[in-house]
């Protein structure tokens, strides 16, 4: 099963917790394959790309588990 | 709004909620509203989604279950559920031949029905004329029943009059019976005409009043009074 990463979307995003304080993501919308799209959010924060390569891996593990 | 793909929301609760319950399936919720496409969570456990569209998943299996035995899942259940994750094997079973179609009868009709029921009917008039002629002879048989009838009337006035008769003899035996006794009461009678005997009564013994009385003194050295001959003792008038 062929999972190519292809990313439609990156952006920056401003969220309001529940707490009340705004908290600042960069927003990922892809697919893997045909699945998705995936929406992913990486706080901007101690931002670090593996972040969003290391979710990349796990979602891709787990759709290759998934029968079809 | 981001469309559904059930794949892709799977493979999401798989990756970042290993802990499977109803809690971790609203927290995906709150924290990735894109993978549920605006559906809403529902079930009286909290394991179903049900899309804006109609659609509904069974997203936990073995909700109710105990802990550590739920898994995530993707299931539409119902007919019309698109394609299917986990399609059913042909069985060995076949449906059974229905075989051929019921042959209906001719007579389909009410009409019909009745029309025949009196066909059925037309030599029923002989046999009526046959009844009314047993119906004559029974009528002449009533005649002698009638006559037995008089003869059995007959039959109880004679057994009342031989039970008179019975009675009258019984009742001049009885009669007879105690003329007989009459004489034998009389008889027995005749034997008991002397007077009865006066009660002897026993011959009272002689009770002297006083010792003494019998010519004995009651006591050596003492006057009777009554017997001057033995004198007593003396009261203070010497």
């Amino acid at each position: 099963m062929e999972l190519t990463v292809n990313i439609k979307n990156f952006s920056d995003e401003s969220l309001v917790q529940q707490d009340g304080s705004v908290q600042k993501f960069k927003r990922y919308d892809f697919y893997l394959g045909k699945f998705g799209p995936f929406v992913e959010r990486v706080p901007l924060e101690g931002f670090n790309d593996t972040i969003i390569q290391t979710r990349i891996n796990a979602l891709k593990q787990h759709l290759i588990g998934i029968p079809k | 709004m981001t469309p559904f793909d059930p794949s892709a929301c799977l493979a999401m609760l798989l990756a970042f909620y290993p802990v499977v319950t109803p809690a971790a399936l609203a927290l995906a919720r709150s924290e990735r509203p894109e993978y549920f496409a605006a559906g809403l969570i529902f079930g009286s456990k909290g394991d179903k989604l049900q899309l804006p569209d109609g659609r509904v998943f069974d997203v936990i299996q073995n909700a109710g279950g105990l802990p550590g035995t739920q898994r995530w899942q993707m299931i539409e259940p119902g007919p019309g559920g698109g394609d299917e994750v986990f399609p059913l094997e042909p069985g060995p079973l076949t449906p059974i031949d229905p075989g051929p179609d019921v042959v209906v009868g001719n007579a389909g009709t009410f009409e019909a029905l009745v029309g025949g029921a009196l066909e059925s009917l037309v030599g029923a008039e002989g046999v009526l004329d046959s009844a009314a002629h047993r119906v004559t002879e029974g009528i002449a048989a009533g005649a002698l029943i009638d006559g037995a009838s008089t003869e059995l009337d007959d039959v109880e006035q004679v057994a009342w009059e031989i039970g008179v008769a019975r009675s009258a003899d019984e009742l001049a035996d009885v009669i007879g019976q105690v003329d007989e006794l009459g004489g034998a009461i009389d008889a027995t009678d005749a034997d008991y005409d002397e007077p009865p005997p006066q009660p002897a009564l026993p011959s009272e013994p002689g009770i002297p009043a006083y010792p003494g009385d019998d010519g004995t003194d009651g006591e050596p050295g003492r006057e009777n009074p009554r017997h001057p001959e033995h004198p007593g003792p003396s009261h203070g008038d010497d």
